[in-house]
């Protein structure tokens, strides 16, 4: 079935068993696809705008922002279109030009694309090697001694991903904050992968900016929503406003996410705040799913015990079946699909990672039977 | 449609039976994905499922009624 003779009807949610960890996260709630519907044309949460979407108070906005704040332990929020643009934002606030920023290795590529276009130089803070791919939090003082040794100045700003989106690794993001504490170095963590899923409280790690992503951890969709929350002394340099339009926060350009996807993230927030109590239970089943793959020959990467939904495999076994299948390196793909899962990028079979998040009890082992079945049809 | 027909400051029946029968359609596309992919439904599911469709098919006669 399709929408229009080229664009396909999408029914991957519907119809299968998503473990793609871009998405597993951003899947709607019931709620944020009836705002979607409700809100679907352009700039319609523009309808009672008395000129800042972030200040809205006839649709709630405001409203929302202050809860999202304390949700988040931090004092105040705005809407962005995304965790990139929440992140160069403050890049844009609060660095010159040719100033230092220290970033991880597991940063997600926009983190270093934001710094880029705000031309500082980066300093990277090295993972430790296979199988582990870890961020140890005391590296983070070497190299703000480092940028010292070499500037003649600390670095302007750190950035911490705080779960990488390949190895699903939880970086002790505390410890992190006390050293940019102890230095006077700002805090920006990037929790693309955390808040929205798991408890986050900023004020606890120290942070002194947090990055989300609405449309990839907080049941967003109808396009792409962020949040920037940062800790008060911030206000007047991140969200200054423009000096002819008093109104207009700078950083985002007077209004970010105009549309549905606001009302989305809205929607979903009272389901959000209720899930992320459930963060133990999505770990065990990731846990689960971890060790029943290791049993029939995959192996899991990533610091243990996992701490995240998301998981990376190496599998020698599927690459060595995929050597002589018929459909070759698509097979996994191909039979996944054929057993209701998709997710996992067609073409690949040595390397691939997964996230449970938001699946049942019956899904999650039903991925486990699958790959199971899969390894004992072919791996003989 | 008569100009009668609009009452300020309400939304039609039409428009509203058309986003009711739009929401329980979501409720249902809802239990797609909570069972997925085998769509094996429980029994309380399965009530659900028809007081959603119950729903759903009063919204659409309730266009077909006033639009129809």
């Amino acid at each position: 079935m399709n929408i229009t003779a080229d664009i396909e009807l999408r029914d991957r949610e519907e119809d299968y068993i998503n473990i793609n960890p871009l998405q597993t996260a951003g899947r709607t709630t019931v709620e944020a696809r009836k705002a979607i519907l409700s809100y679907i044309d352009g700039y319609s949460v523009c309808d009672w705008c008395k000129g800042a979407l972030c200040e809205m108070d006839k649709l709630p906005v405001k409203k929302f922002l202050d809860e999202v704040s304390a949700f988040l332990g931090m004092d105040a929020s705005i809407l962005t279109d995304g965790a990139r643009e929440a992140k160069y934002a403050v890049l844009h606030a609060i660095t010159s030009p040719g100033d230092s920023v220290v970033i991880d290795a597991n940063k997600h590529y926009t983190t270093y694309v934001a710094c880029e276009r705000a031309g500082v130089k980066i300093y990277e803070v090295a993972g430790s090697s296979h199988p582990e791919y870890g961020i140890n939090p005391d590296d983070y003082a070497k190299v703000f001694e480092q940028v010292k040794a070499e500037t003649g100045a600390l670095p302007k700003l750190a950035i911490l991903t705080h779960v990488d989106g390949s190895y699903g690794n939880v970086v002790d993001a505390k410890a992190v904050g006390r050293i940019c504490r102890d230095y006077k170095v700002p805090f920006l963590l990037n929790c693309a992968y955390s808040s929205g899923r798991m408890p986050i409280n900023g004020r606890e790690l120290y942070a002194d900016f947090i990055s989300s992503s609405g449309h990839k951890s907080w049941a967003a969709g109808g396009g792409n929503v962020g949040l920037l929350s940062i800790s008060e002394g911030w206000k007047g340099k991140v969200f200054k406003v423009s000096g002819k339009y008093k109104v207009k926060p700078l950083e985002i350009l007077g209004c970010s996410s105009r549309g549905s996807s606001t009302l989305a993230l809205m929607a979903s927030f009272p389901h959000v705040k209720e899930r992320v109590k459930n963060w133990d239970k999505e770990v065990e089943n990731a846990r689960y799913v971890a060790s029943e793959l290791e049993k029939i020959g995959l192996v899991n990467l990533g610091v243990k015990p996992r701490q995240h939904d998301v998981n990376f495999f190496e599998s020698e076994i599927l690459y060595r079946i995929s050597q002589t299948h018929k459909d070759k390196n698509f097979f996994l793909y191909k039979e996944l699909k054929d057993r209701g899962i998709i997710g996992i990028k067609a073409g690949l079979t040595k390397n691939f990672k997964l996230s449970t998040y938001g699946k049942t009890q019956e899904q999650v082992k039903h991925l486990v039977w699958a790959f199971q079945d899969i390894v004992g049809k072919f791996g003989k | 449609m008569s100009p009668s027909h609009i009452i300020p400051g309400r939304m039609t029946e039409e428009t509203s039976a058309l986003y009711e029968a739009f929401f329980a359609l979501e409720e249902v596309r809802e239990i797609l994905r909570q069972t997925a992919p085998q769509h094996r439904l429980s029994e309380e599911q399965k009530k659900r499922l028809k007081e959603l469709l119950s729903k759903a098919r009063r919204g659409i006669d309730l266009i077909e009624g006033g639009l129809g």
